[in-house]
C-alpha cells in the first residue's frame, strides 16, 4: 500500500472521480495525516480533497501527473485544517474509536500493525517540529519517495529550492530525532 | 544532501505502513462522498473494495458484490454497503454534476439484469438475516420480470421502496440511498413527477435521515424543472 508510484507514464489522466478515488485514496490519506491533520479530522479532510477533485477534474489538462496535481490539493487543504484545528476542537472520529477488527490494513500481522502504528506516532511527533515547507518536501521525498523534480512541481518551486528545503528538512528532522532519542531512546531503536 | 542516520532511516521504514488507512476509514469517506455528491459519482470505486483488478461498471459491479456476498470474504456490514452502492450503480443511469443532471444510456444484458435482481435479493437477505426474501417483503408473489424498459426499472424501484417503508429497518442508510438514487434517475430521465414521488417517500420515511440535505437539493431541482420555482 505504501509503495510509491515510480512511473509517471502509468499516471495517465483519469476519466472519473471513481478512478481517482480508487487509485489515490491511500496516497491522499497518508499525505493528509503526514501533513499534520489530526486523526479525528482526517476523514473530513480527505473528503474535502475529493470534493475538490470532483469539482476540478473536468479542468485537469494532464500537464502534470495526477498525483502531483493531487498533492497540490492536499497541501492546501492540510494547511487549512492545521490552521483551523488550533482554534477549534476536532469533532470527527479518530482511529481509536474504531473496533479492533476494523484497524487492520490486511498486509501484516497484528504485531506488525502495532509496531507500524507506534512508529507512525513517533514520525508525526517529529514531523510536527518542521515548518510547513520543510514538512511537505520531507514527506514527499522520504516517505512517498518522490524525485526532487516531482516535488518541485508539486510544491510550485524551482528544483534548487526544493533541494535546499529538503536538505534543511533532513537536518531539522534529524535534530528532532536526536532530541527524542536522548529523551526516551528506547522508542527509536 | 544531508544523510539521515540509520536509526532515523529505520523509523521511517517502520512508519511507512503506519499511516495506511484502515478499511473502515476508506468506507466512511466513500459513504460520505456518496451522500454528498450522489451515488453514481463513486459507483466505480465501490468495486475496488472487492476486486483488486480493473473496475467494471454497472452490471459488472453487481457481479462483484454478488461474489463478495457469496464467498463471505467481506463482513456483512461491508457487503450491505456494497449492496447499496452496487444497487445504485447497477440501476443507475443518471449522473450528477455540480451544474445539473445529464442522462446516460445503460445497456443491460440479460445476465446483468439477473445479477442485479440477485443482488436485490442478497441485500434483503443480508439485512433480514436470510429470514425472508425480498418478494415476501414487498408483498408481491414473485420478483418482477426484468427487461430493459423504463417500466422494469420502475418496478425495481417500487420493490426497493417497499423495503424502505420500514422506518426502523437496519438498512435505513441503504434504503435512503435507493430512494435518493430513484429521484436522481427519474429527474435525469425528465420525469419530475416520479422524482417527486421518490422524494416524498424519503421525506415520509426518513424525514431526518442522513441524506436529507441531498433530498432538499433534489427537491429544489425538481421544483425548478417543473417550473414551480426559477432558482
Amino acid at each position: 500500500m505504501a509503495e510509491p508510484a515510480t512511473d509517471d507514464t502509468a499516471d495517465a489522466a483519469p476519466a472519473t472521480l471513481a478512478e481517482v478515488y480508487r487509485e489515490y485514496f491511500p496516497f491522499v490519506w497518508r499525505m493528509v495525516r503526514r501533513l499534520g491533520v489530526a486523526d479525528a479530522q482526517a476523514e473530513d479532510a480527505v473528503q474535502d480533497v475529493f470534493i475538490v477533485v470532483h469539482r476540478r477534474l473536468a479542468d485537469f489538462e494532464g500537464r502534470s501527473s495526477v498525483r502531483t496535481w493531487l498533492a497540490g490539493i492536499v497541501r492546501r487543504i492540510a494547511r487549512d485544517y492545521r490552521r483551523t484545528s488550533a482554534r477549534k476542537p476536532a469533532l470527527g472520529r479518530a482511529q481509536a474509536d474504531l473496533p479492533v477488527e476494523e484497524l487492520s490494513t490486511g498486509h501484516a500481522s497484528p504485531e506488525d500493525n502495532v509496531l507500524a502504528t507506534e512508529a507512525a506516532k513517533l514520525l508525526h511527533e517529529l514531523l510536527d517540529t518542521l515548518d510547513d515547507e520543510k514538512r511537505e518536501v520531507f514527506v514527499l521525498a522520504e516517505l512517498e519517495q518522490w524525485s526532487i523534480a516531482d516535488i518541485a512541481e508539486a510544491t510550485g518551486v524551482k528544483i534548487n529550492t526544493a533541494s535546499s528545503r529538503l536538505r534543511l528538512a533532513r537536518e531539522a528532522f534529524e535534530h528532532a530525532a536526536e532530541r527524542l532519542r536522548a529523551r526516551d531512546g528506547w522508542r527509536l531503536r | 544532501m544531508t544523510a539521515l542516520s540509520p536509526e532515523t532511516r529505520r523509523l521511517l521504514q517502520l512508519s511507512r505502513r503506519g499511516d495506511d488507512p484502515a478499511p473502515a476509514r476508506e468506507r466512511a469517506v466513500r459513504n460520505r462522498l456518496v451522500a454528498r455528491l450522489g451515488v453514481t459519482a463513486l459507483a466505480g470505486a465501490a468495486s475496488a473494495a472487492v476486486l483488486s483488478g480493473g473496475a467494471p461498471e454497472g452490471a459488472a459491479i453487481g457481479s462483484a458484490a454478488a461474489k463478495a456476498a457469496s464467498t463471505g470474504a467481506m463482513t456483512a456490514t461491508l457487503a450491505k454497503t456494497m449492496a447499496g452502492l452496487v444497487l445504485a450503480a447497477g440501476l443507475g443511469a443518471g449522473v450528477w454534476t455540480n451544474d445539473g443532471v445529464r442522462a446516460h444510456a445503460v445497456e443491460w444484458s440479460g445476465a446483468a439484469q439477473m445479477q442485479a435482481e440477485q443482488l436485490v435479493q442478497r441485500a434483503w437477505q443480508l439485512v433480514t438475516g436470510g429470514a425472508e426474501d425480498v418478494a415476501t417483503a414487498s408483498g408481491s408473489a414473485a420478483l418482477p420480470s426484468l427487461g430493459p424498459s423504463i417500466s422494469s426499472e420502475a418496478s425495481r424501484h417500487e420493490l426497493l421502496i417497499a423495503i424502505a417503508r420500514r422506518p426502523n429497518h437496519p438498512v435505513a442508510k441503504e434504503a435512503e440511498l435507493v430512494l435518493i438514487l430513484g429521484a436522481e434517475q427519474a429527474l435525469a430521465a425528465g420525469d419530475g413527477e416520479r422524482a417527486a414521488r421518490f422524494l416524498d417517500q424519503h421525506q415520509a420515511t426518513f424525514a431526518e435521515g442522513e441524506l436529507r440535505d441531498r433530498r432538499e437539493e433534489l427537491r429544489r431541482l425538481v421544483d425548478r424543472a417543473s417550473g414551480k420555482t426559477n432558482f
